[in-house]
């Protein structure tokens, strides 16, 4: 661990000395491709999200110009049983519905990724704080479920 | 609401999140704060459904935009990760609290945070590059020093990190805003990481748009499940604020700043009142 603080101490004081940096060179290549990862992820929930979104949209309208009864708008599924069983019945609602649970999960994948790229590193300190930031989460989402 | 068709909704709904993520993003404020008084004041949706849709939309615009400067090495992500502790602590906080707590109120406070997040839009508060800043002991611990590549000064910058208890205790209000109002409150992020801990002011945006987006995870699980993200509602607040501050993103570097703010400072200033004047009324059985 204190070997790698050393690393970024170098590379940073090399970098302002030498008057030449470009923004490419910075810390030790193993942070660079974390942040590419988590870049990666971030990008890919809010487009997969995005995408359910438009596509649960444009069925729903499709129903409501063309599909004879309206779907009442007040009943929305709102847990997570009730998205699954409304998307095997393709409930329009529910893939609205799933498409934000999607966006909502986005920032807890990139927590759990960030955990095994700190376990990769062997940043121990960093494995724990992020791991208790992936609890306090799923703490966050059991309480929501408890609390009507 | 305003209208009894939901396709009208739909796009309306759509195109005012669109003006907002994209007006957002140029102020540096954020749409999302802005879409639970235009959904409030100007399509009559209840306040715990607005704020169940903004929540949503901090989740996507922070993402999209944080996935931009990771990318750029701007972003502290030990500094992101070690007060996401207490954001999403006072996140968990301030979604429960909302529960309680009674519309006038919500509508008072929110009025409140508008008004303290616009105070930067009038004056910086910070300085861009702090000077003779030593570590602290917290700091020394959670490695929190670090570096980043500065654009305009075309160098690398090394920075230290000082007063991490006094951050980490704004942080925990910072969160408790969040949960309590659906904002993403990056103005109080910064705040602490700017002003207490003093990180160089691009090193604090960034880093507190990466934290946003896990902070308002915490409370949007429990909005949810509490039924207050109404998909249609949540969806076109979600896809305009994203498509409008992504666009934002686009054209800002070709704007005048202080032009902008001259046009967008009284709009955020006339919202925080109806905001203000909202709750007071209701407050006094109008």
């Amino acid at each position: 661990m204190d070997e790698r603080l050393d690393d970024e101490r170098l590379d940073t004081e090399g970098q302002s000395t030498d008057g030449s940096a470009n923004g490419s060179m910075i810390g030790p290549q193993r942070d660079y491709q974390m942040d590419r990862i988590i870049s990666v992820v971030l990008r890919g929930g809010v487009l997969l999200s995005a995408g359910l979104l438009i596509f649960g949209a444009a069925l729903y309208f499709v129903r409501v110009l063309w599909g004879g009864a309206p779907p009442d708008p007040l009943v929305f599924p709102h847990s997570l049983g009730d998205v699954i069983s409304g998307l095997a019945h393709g409930d329009p609602l529910a893939i609205l519905a799933m498409g934000l649970i999607v966006l909502l999960l986005t920032p807890v994948a990139r927590v759990i990724i960030s955990i095994f790229a700190f376990a990769r590193e062997r940043d121990w300190l960093y494995v724990g704080i992020t791991t208790l930031v992936l609890l306090i989460l799923l703490v966050s989402f059991l309480l929501g479920r408890g609390g009507a | 609401m305003l209208t009894q068709s939901p396709l009208l909704f739909f796009f309306l709904v759509l195109l005012a999140s669109l003006l907002a993520g994209f007006g957002g993003s140029l102020i540096g404020l954020g749409g999302a704060i802005l879409m639970t008084p235009i959904l409030t004041i100007f399509f009559g949706v209840p306040i715990r459904l607005a704020i169940g849709a903004s929540v949503v939309s901090i989740i996507a615009t922070s993402s999209g935009a944080a996935a931009a400067y990771v990318r750029d090495h701007i972003t502290n992500l030990r500094v992101g990760m070690s007060m996401e502790v207490a954001t999403t602590l006072g996140a968990i906080g301030g979604a429960l609290l909302a529960a309680v707590t009674p519309t006038a109120a919500l509508y008072v406070i929110f009025g409140l945070a508008l008004a303290v997040s616009a105070l930067p839009l009038i004056r910086k508060f910070s300085e861009e590059l702090p000077q003779g800043v030593v570590n602290d002991r917290w700091a020394e611990r959670l490695r929190l020093a670090s570096s980043y590549p500065d654009q305009r000064l075309k160098r690398i910058v090394p920075y230290q990190v000082t007063r991490v208890p006094l951050g980490f205790a704004i942080m925990g209000l910072a969160g408790l805003l969040s949960g309590l109002l659906g904002i993403g409150s990056g103005v109080f992020k910064v705040l602490a990481m700017d002003t207490a801990m003093r990180l160089p002011l691009k090193v604090s945006t960034t880093t507190s748009n990466f934290m946003i987006g896990v902070t308002a995870a915490a409370s949007a699980g429990i909005y949810f499940q509490r039924g207050d993200i109404d998909p249609l509602i949540a969806t076109p607040v979600a896809l305009g604020v994203l498509a409008g501050a992504t666009l934002g993103a686009r054209v800002l570097p070709r704007l005048s700043n202080t032009a902008l703010r001259a046009i967008f400072l009284p709009v955020v200033a006339l919202i925080a009142l109806q905001m203000l004047y909202t709750g007071v009324s209701q407050l006094l059985g109008h």
